[in-house]
């Protein structure tokens, strides 16, 4: 079993606060760029709990869903909301130049940062000039 | 005593738009945060911000995802709330290689103007996956008190 299936599996279903399936998703900002042996993938998720993300990759869609920290409003008086109080949820697809099995993944100030690693053939190779 | 005033008036096509003028004037007065202003650094990243109030502090949220905490200043003076930064691309990133750029970089600064006075030495700053929480309570004489009726 491969690590991305691996994680399915035992990603944690998301708690009883939040819809099953929100009526509204924010699409998190992203930024790619590539290094010589991967491909870089960060995107902004703000709010979200290191353990309500779910990475799924199927075949060769890449699917990122974030649940932000549900924020009780209701003993407050709200003077001013620009925050969008919406969970997170974008699908990329993936070339054939990159492994899709063997992404990894790290999180830190709400920021998710996936790595995927080129495959072979794909990685810039220098001519040396004779 | 006779009216003054004829019974027709004249039409005055710039009375309509005075009147609106005034009374948007009156919206942006009344505006309950005395408005949230761009700094004078002039760019175009605004962090969004909540404002919010109870009977004890007015907290306010931004959404600042991959801050680091030491380029993040918070100031206080005379009921502003001052949060300005600079976000930093990360050295590795070749920009030449950038495929898809959505996330902002840079510097920020958004002015918070408090509605009611607030007690500075008990400002606490929280800043937790991305979310920066300021939580400043108000001055004790700020807060409503129950005034007790005397009967007699």
């Amino acid at each position: 079993m491969s690590n991305v299936q691996k994680r399915q599996e035992t990603a944690p279903a998301p708690a009883d606060a939040y819809q099953a399936e929100p009526e509204r998703w924010l699409s998190p900002r992203a930024l790619i760029y590539a290094k010589t042996d991967e491909v870089v993938l960060e995107l902004e998720m703000p709010g979200v709990q290191r353990d309500k993300i779910e990475v799924t990759v199927e075949r060769d869609e890449l699917t990122v869903t974030g649940w932000r920290q549900v924020e009780d409003y209701e003993n407050y008086q709200v003077l001013h909301q620009e925050r969008a109080p919406f969970h997170y949820k974008r699908a990329f697809v993936l070339s054939e130049n990159v492994r899709a099995d063997r992404i990894s993944a790290s999180y830190d100030n709400g920021v998710l940062r996936l790595t995927i690693p080129r495959a072979e053939d794909s990685k810039p190779r220098r001519i040396e000039i004779q | 005593m006779t009216a003054s005033r004829s019974l027709t008036r004249r039409w005055d096509p710039w009375s309509d738009f005075w009147s609106l003028q005034e009374e948007v004037n009156r919206l942006f007065e009344s505006f309950p945060t005395r408005g949230i202003r761009q700094g004078l650094l002039g760019t175009s990243y605004l962090p969004p911000v909540d404002v919010l109030k109870d009977k004890d502090a007015i907290t306010v949220k931004v959404d600042l995802p991959g801050m680091k905490k030491e380029d993040l200043e918070i100031t206080v003076l005379n009921e502003n709330l001052c949060v300005r930064g600079t976000k930093k691309l990360d050295a590795e990133v070749d920009e030449r290689n950038i495929h898809t750029r959505e996330r902002f970089f840079g510097s920020f600064e958004r002015v918070i103007g408090l509605p009611d006075p607030v007690d500075p030495e008990r400002i606490t700053a929280r800043f937790v996956d991305g979310v920066l929480t300021v939580v400043c309570p108000l001055r004790e004489s700020a807060k409503p008190r129950q005034i007790a009726v005397d009967v007699k």
